[in-house]
């Protein structure tokens, strides 16, 4: 693909993100079973959009569907959504839907660089025959259509001011390209186009009643399309719009004087503006006067949907993540630099008023300025739980679980990168209550005396330096015995043995763990929980599961709120400094010899409270020259990290810090030593480096 | 016709070798490591520290001094001397290279000179002496000692 790349991703970007509006308003529609006026306008401006870039882009398969669904929405617009009986809307709504999907295997197609669909035919024939419906049932809409009584107080002097006098003498005389297809709402943009341009009371048309009646098309491929001006600098001023549009073959100016003695084939439009004398006006038509009365309402309902079109700017601007990392560095090293400077051990001794002062300020700038930079990272996490509602919708019709996805929380907000990874998890866990969760007989429910409408709670919310999310569902919950015997037949359980309730909910957790038998479309894949396990553990989250046979099932993630920036405890090892994350460390303790158990391979214990834990020595660990060797000179910190917990012996305590985590350059990749909890560093206050032990990793290394 | 034109194709070989010949000749920094002269061209050194204190990163091999903070950015160093299979001296400086986009450092004994040594006087070092690090050896312009020309790229890929 040779296309400017800037460009490329400007459209993706904006592909993304209307794809994802358009999926909220039609689940939204779907739910009150009906579009709003708004919606319909909404859809049409998205579709336009779409249209418009892929056109640009020269993605045809793209435009050309769009532009179906834009004429589609075109017709539904001007009819109002009451055009379309209850039986068809299901089948619109499924339309939709299936035409996002396409949208986006086509945007994947062009991220991944593949070909693009040249068959479109299938889904255009569908789109066509149901626009054909939606057409067809609205030709005798305006007859029984009670609802054009609401308008006709009004009509008469809308009418008039269409209609009413011969001044609109500077005409344009309109061909569109032939076998263009429905001409008449080509006219009917063409006029919406041009009121972009100019007043609507400033000029008329003809055929008058193109949008409401599809006769007017074979009128408009024999004569032509007729915009009248009421000025000659209105018309000036329109021929843009006429010039642009792109089914527009040729136009020609006219003016009335010279058009009333008019060739033949124009006779029919010329005289209207002629022969129409103001009260008697519509009676000339050719068209029918349910269609003229409400060709009167329906350009001021127009105008309003165009005055709503123009939608206020939002005042966003999207900016590259790897802006943002930078500027976060950048702040970073402004905090340890102010600290190495204001505690500079040069002014040790020195009465510097004005210098503390300013240190103050400098100070408590540089935390709002953190705050700030932190803060621009932060990302609601709605648009991942909206993503949750589509899922719902396609498996609760597919698996027939009628089920209800509520959300809470969803302005929760959490860093960018921690969005990103657990809106994968989340899919899967959301999937998995369906799938597993969600009883698939009704009866089933009901006798269970539960609402016969499953329930699958999505929620989010912020506790200190944590954000939970809770996928909870109304299941038929874990059946322990059934898990026991997969995990005993996946060679993950000893047969025999006594596991807690806990225990087996654990087995889920792990790898090649699927407890359904058949592999569905949605789950089962053979991947399962454990992904979701190492994708929130990646960011420094856990995961932990609740269940009570027949109530439910509750998934809990915990992830930290972002991870640049931690509390830290710094220690000592022989001269070694290192920082153990304070969000790890249960209890700090110091130990006597006499309570320290020693098993047969000389591994130590100690007793906490209830439990046994396995002393770690940080020194032997990681092999290191000096420090303590005598488990009284030192301190033990029991740490806990997921579902490891163990105790860390270490020299001293120096302190609390808040340190900046950065990761240890990549050229230490090549010698795996993540995998004994070394991942990253941070430069202390007076700017030497710290290695952050991952506790996590110390405890999975030490057992393998 | 032809004539001319084959003037003006040797006056183009001659202007071409006259630019080879101007980037024949190569910086290189000399630097001294357990006694032994090593040469590096200058396109990979971006600064020389003094006194600087390395974080020793546990677990990694001998080798790997550690990391230092430099300017905020955490760059890893390997004591040269160590993997050449050397005591290291006391007396040390770092040498911060940046090589293909890599940024790191070196653990060396000190800093020689800087000199500029023709492409031509590098000589290839006898099969029996040769060491994956080490591209050519030659003898410093004006002088007498010999050193051995490091192959920078190498040097990033010691861990293979």
């Amino acid at each position: 693909m040779s296309m400017n790349n800037d460009m490329l991703e400007a459209y993706l970007f904006e592909m993304h993100s209307l794809l994802e509006q358009l999926d909220d308003l039609v689940l939204a529609a779907e739910e009150a079973h009906t579009f709003s006026q708004d919606d319909v306008n909404e859809i049409f401006r998205i579709m336009h959009t779409i249209k418009g870039s892929s056109a640009m882009m020269e993605f045809n398969s793209l435009m050309t569907i769009a532009h179906r669904i834009e004429d589609l929405f075109f017709v539904i617009r001007e009819k109002t959504m009451d055009a379309i009986s209850d039986e068809l809307k299901p089948e619109m709504f499924d339309l939709i839907f299936q035409s996002i999907d396409f949208f986006r295997e086509e945007i994947e197609k062009v991220e991944t660089n593949q070909p693009l669909s040249t068959s479109i035919d299938t889904f255009l024939d569908k789109i066509n025959s149901f626009s054909a419906k939606i057409s067809g049932e609205a030709e005798d809409e305006p007859a029984d259509e009670p609802a054009a009584p609401a308008q006709p107080g009004s009509a008469p002097t809308a009418e008039e001011a269409a209609y009413a006098s011969a001044d609109f003498p500077y005409g344009l005389h309109v061909y569109f390209d032939e076998g263009v297809g429905m001409e008449n709402l080509r006219a009917m943009m063409l006029i919406n186009s041009v009121k972009d341009y100019c007043e609507e009371s400033q000029f008329d048309y003809y055929p008058p009643d193109v949008q409401m009646n599809p006769e007017t098309a074979n009128f408009i491929i024999d004569n032509g399309f007729y915009i009248r001006f009421r000025t000659a600098g209105d018309r000036e001023e329109a021929v843009p719009a006429v010039r642009d549009n792109g089914a527009v073959r040729n136009w020609q100016v006219f003016d009335a004087p010279e058009a009333s003695p008019a060739p033949a084939q124009k006779a029919a439009p010329v005289q209207a503006p002629v022969a129409v004398e103001p009260e008697s006006a519509h009676v000339e038509e050719p068209s029918p006067a349910p269609a003229a009365v409400q060709q009167a309402a329906a350009p001021t309902a127009a105008q309003q949907s165009a005055a709503k079109q123009a939608h206020v700017k939002d005042s966003l601007i999207s900016v590259s993540l790897s802006k943002l990392d930078t500027l976060m560095a950048v702040i970073s090293e402004i905090v340890i630099t102010e600290a190495q400077v204001t505690a500079s051990p040069d002014l040790k001794g020195l009465k510097l008023d004005n210098f503390t002062k300013a240190a103050r300020q400098l100070r408590s700038l540089t935390d709002n300025l953190q705050d700030v930079g932190l803060s621009l990272r932060m990302v609601p996490v709605s648009a991942t739980f909206q993503k949750m509602k589509r899922i719902v919708r396609d498996m609760s019709k597919k698996l027939k679980k009628e089920t209800n996805l509520v959300l809470v929380g969803e302005d929760t907000e959490v860093d960018k990168t921690v969005v990103d990874s657990i809106s994968d998890p989340i899919m899967h866990i959301v999937r998995n209550s369906m799938d597993h969760g969600i009883e698939t007989d009704r009866a089933e429910r009901i006798s269970a005396g539960k609402d016969p409408v499953g329930k699958i709670i999505l929620s989010a919310r912020q506790t200190g330096g944590e954000v939970i999310i809770e996928v909870i569902d109304d299941g038929q919950g874990v059946d322990d015995d059934a898990v026991l015997n997969k995990a005993i037949r996946q060679g993950l359980a000893q047969p025999g043995a006594e596991y807690s309730h806990k225990d087996i909910l654990n087995f889920l957790l792990m790898p090649g763990f699927s407890t359904n038998t058949e592999v569905t479309e949605y789950s089962g894949r053979g991947v399962g929980m454990d992904v979701v396990k190492s994708n929130v553990e990646s960011v420094g989250g856990t995961v932990t599961i609740t269940s009570e046979r027949g109530k439910g099932m509750t998934t809990t993630l915990r992830i930290p709120l972002n991870m640049s920036i931690m509390d830290g405890m710094e220690v000592s090892v022989g001269d070694s400094i290192f920082t153990v994350p304070i969000s790890d460390i249960q209890q700090i303790f110091k130990v006597s010899d006499i309570n320290v158990i020693q098993d047969a391979t000389h591994g130590e214990m100690v007793k906490i409270v209830d439990n046994f834990y396995s002393i770690v020595r940080a020194k032997e660990f990681y092999h290191l020259n000096g420090g303590a060797d005598n488990l009284e000179d030192g301190v033990l910190l029991w740490v806990e990290s997921g579902d490891n917990s163990f105790c860390l012996f270490v020299d001293e305590l120096i302190g609390e810090q808040q340190v900046v985590v950065k990761p240890l350059p990549d050229y230490f990749n090549n010698y795996g030593i993540k995998d004994y909890g070394v991942s990253g560093c941070t430069i202390l206050g007076d700017g030497s480096i710290s290695i952050i032990l991952d506790v996590a990793t110390i405890y999975s290394s030490q057992n393998s | 016709m032809s004539e001319e034109l084959f003037a003006k194709t040797d006056e183009a070989k001659s202007a071409l070798s006259d630019k080879a010949h101007e980037t024949d000749e190569e910086k290189y920094l000399i630097f001294r490591s357990s006694n032994i002269l090593y040469a590096l061209s200058t396109v990979y050194v971006i600064e020389i520290l003094n006194n600087v204190s390395i974080t020793r990163v546990p677990m990694a091999p001998d080798y790997i001094a550690g990391v230092i903070n430099l300017r905020g950015a955490i760059v890893p160093i390997i004591d040269f001397r160590l993997l050449l299979g050397r005591i290291p001296e006391e007396e040390s400086c770092v040498i911060i290279l940046n090589i293909k986009e890599t940024s790191g450092g070196i653990v060396v004994d000190s800093v020689d000179q800087m000199v500029d040594i023709s492409r031509s006087v590098i000589l290839p070092v006898p099969a029996q002496n040769e060491h994956r690090l080490v591209s050519g050896m030659c003898t410093v312009p004006g002088g007498v000692s010999t050193v051995m020309v490091l192959d920078g790229d190498a040097i990033v890929r010691i861990h293979e």
